[in-house]
């Protein structure tokens, strides 16, 4: 089947880490994946400075180890990200900021990425945090 | 044939970026052509409530916003009956022609579209 | 048609009883499955993700499956649509 994951959790919520081991079992149970869609707090994961201590699981790098193994098409809504400070350097260029940060493997796009999804998959999941 | 979403509105509005972000799905699904649907429930119900003045807080008309939904052809607009009851408001309070649902409605409103998205 | 809805919150298990179809499923992920302490009087198959379930100590309180990842994607894939509350 067909999956799309729509993340609005933030990095430390609960829902994230749900939403990752989630997508592990996913793909090992042979579905397919077809896109993860980071939207609200959660666009937070795909930022580049995020430290974790030593003895805390590294959850934004795990994300990125996973997208980036599966070749996974990781968007990041660029409204929300911008407001929440997570550019790339072409955005970085165009509002004239002193850094990007955007990790590698995602990238930043508008919400009719994820109406496209929602409109292809067979099946959507959300994962949530904090109403 | 399009897939019908059902979207649900639960954040008050001045309270943070969720009820904005919501409605931002709906108008980039509208500008579209999506087939989508509202209802607001809980917290979110707020927002349709009328003679709101949102410069006060520096914020950006979001009521004016909701009622261009139509415009988006996203006319297909409810309101939870037992979240306007709870905190003590009637149809008479909204700004949005709004059809208030019970329950049971809502519950077939869920059944009824290919996919829900809550936020 | 027949939905899967997956509660993350202990205060929505309550407000979204009435909003779920009889014939729906309900998973508890996260503080939600502090609900099962109650007896919860749902009509709906329900089910619990084992983790959370098993980090918070809850596992004498037995209303609800307990459910590994890969149930959780078998659950997702065997209901018509998600809901995520």
């Amino acid at each position: 089947m067909k999956f799309v994951l729509l993340i609005s959790s933030a990095p430390q919520s609960p829902a994230t880490r749900r939403a990752l081991r989630f997508a592990e079992a996913l793909l090992e149970s042979g579905h397919r994946l077809e896109r993860v869609f980071f939207y609200q707090e959660a666009v937070h994961i795909a930022s580049k400075l995020l430290v974790y201590p030593q003895d805390e699981p590294n959850i934004a790098q795990q994300w990125q180890a996973f997208i980036q193994q599966h070749q996974l098409d990781a968007v990041v809504c660029i409204a929300a990200a911008l407001r929440r400070g997570v550019v790339d350097e072409g955005e970085a260029q165009r509002y004239q900021l002193q850094a990007s940060n955007l990790a590698q493997g995602y990238a930043l796009s508008g919400l009719g990425q994820l109406h496209e999804a929602v409109q292809q998959a067979d099946r959507l999941v959300h994962f949530r945090g904090q109403a | 044939m399009s897939v019908s979403v059902l979207l649900i509105s639960r954040s008050s509005p001045w309270s943070g970026l969720a009820a904005r972000e919501a409605l931002d799905i709906a108008l980039s699904g509208g500008a579209f052509d999506l087939p989508m649907s509202m209802l607001w429930l809980d917290e979110g119900v707020w927002q349709l409530v009328g003679e709101q003045q949102p410069q006060q807080l520096e914020q950006k008309n979001l009521p004016a916003q909701l009622s261009a939904l139509p415009m988006f052809g996203i006319e297909k607009l409810y309101v939870a009956q037992h979240s306007l009851e709870q905190r003590g408001l009637t149809e008479a309070d909204l700004m949005l022609e709004v059809s208030v649902v019970d329950a049971g409605q809502i519950a077939q409103l869920i059944e009824q579209h290919q996919q829900v998205l809550s936020l | 048609m027949t939905s899967l809805h997956i509660i993350n919150h202990l205060a929505d298990v309550k407000t979204c009883q009435a909003l779920i179809a009889d014939t729906d499923a309900v998973l508890l992920c996260g503080d939600a499955v502090y609900a099962l302490r109650q007896p919860l009087g749902l009509t709906h198959r329900l089910y619990a993700l084992a983790e959370d379930v098993q980090a918070r100590g809850l596992e004498s309180f037995n209303q609800a499956k307990s459910v590994d990842y890969p149930e959780f994607v078998a659950l997702c894939a065997s209901y018509t649509k998600v809901v995520a509350w």
